[in-house]
């Protein structure tokens, strides 16, 4: 049994247009249902209101701009409140567009709250 | 850190191990065993055992019971189906997530 959550989607987008939808506040609120304000770079803090009305904060870790985004984020409300998991999303480009690959970690946890809180 | 997420993080550090996801499968198959019945069938030292029902133990995956002289191990599942759990309700979420990005993007064409 793995520890990770790993979700693979082929997009219609290139790569470029995918990133805009992984980085930009807006867009990433729209696909993600919530207020979304993020600082896609190395060290930039992230804020999430999730329509359910659970609030997350985030810290980026790596940037590879049209390829890859990792952040550790954590939840402040509900019974999970605290319990950080790493998200990494990488875009590759296909014939077809792009094919996004995310994994959500929770094997990193402790590792990625002690950096967090660091 | 809360209780619970130290809890679950040592019930995937424990899963890591390809030797103690043996030893749980084994325990699976019977009540409980000993340490000694457990290294039977494993290329490595009772000791060694004793070292990974340890780390079993501290994730909550086994529990170990005195019976006179020896310590017999059984299964527990509680903690398995929390991570399982976990993994279920964060999986659908990224399901709904990409779905509408997907829509998104199609919709963009």
């Amino acid at each position: 049994m793995s520890s990770d959550v790993t979700r693979e989607v082929d997009l219609p987008a290139s790569p470029e247009e995918v990133w805009e939808q992984v980085t930009e506040s807006d867009q990433l609120g729209e696909w993600l249902e919530a207020d979304v304000e993020l600082e896609p770079r190395p060290g930039g803090s992230g804020s999430f209101r999730f329509a359910d009305g659970e609030v997350r904060r985030a810290l980026v870790r790596d940037v590879e701009p049209g390829q890859r985004l990792a952040f550790t984020w954590w939840p402040l409300t509900g019974e999970d409140v605290g319990r950080a998991t790493s998200v990494t999303i990488t875009i590759e480009r296909t014939d077809a567009g792009s094919r996004l690959r995310l994994v959500e970690s929770a094997r990193a946890r402790a590792r990625a709250v002690a950096s967090a809180v660091a | 850190m809360n209780a619970h997420d130290r809890r679950l993080g040592a019930v995937f550090s424990a899963l890591a191990d390809p030797t103690r996801r043996r030893l749980l499968g084994r325990l699976s198959e019977r009540a409980s065993a000993t340490a000694t019945e457990l290294a039977a069938a494993e290329p490595v030292s009772r000791q060694a055992i004793v070292k990974h029902l340890q780390s079993l133990d501290e994730a909550g995956l086994v529990r170990p019971a005195r019976a006179g002289r020896e310590v017999r191990y059984a299964l527990t599942t509680a903690p398995l189906e929390d991570a399982a759990g976990w993994m279920t309700t964060v999986g659908a979420q990224w399901d709904r997530r990409l779905a509408r990005l997907r829509g998104k993007l199609e919709a963009g064409k």
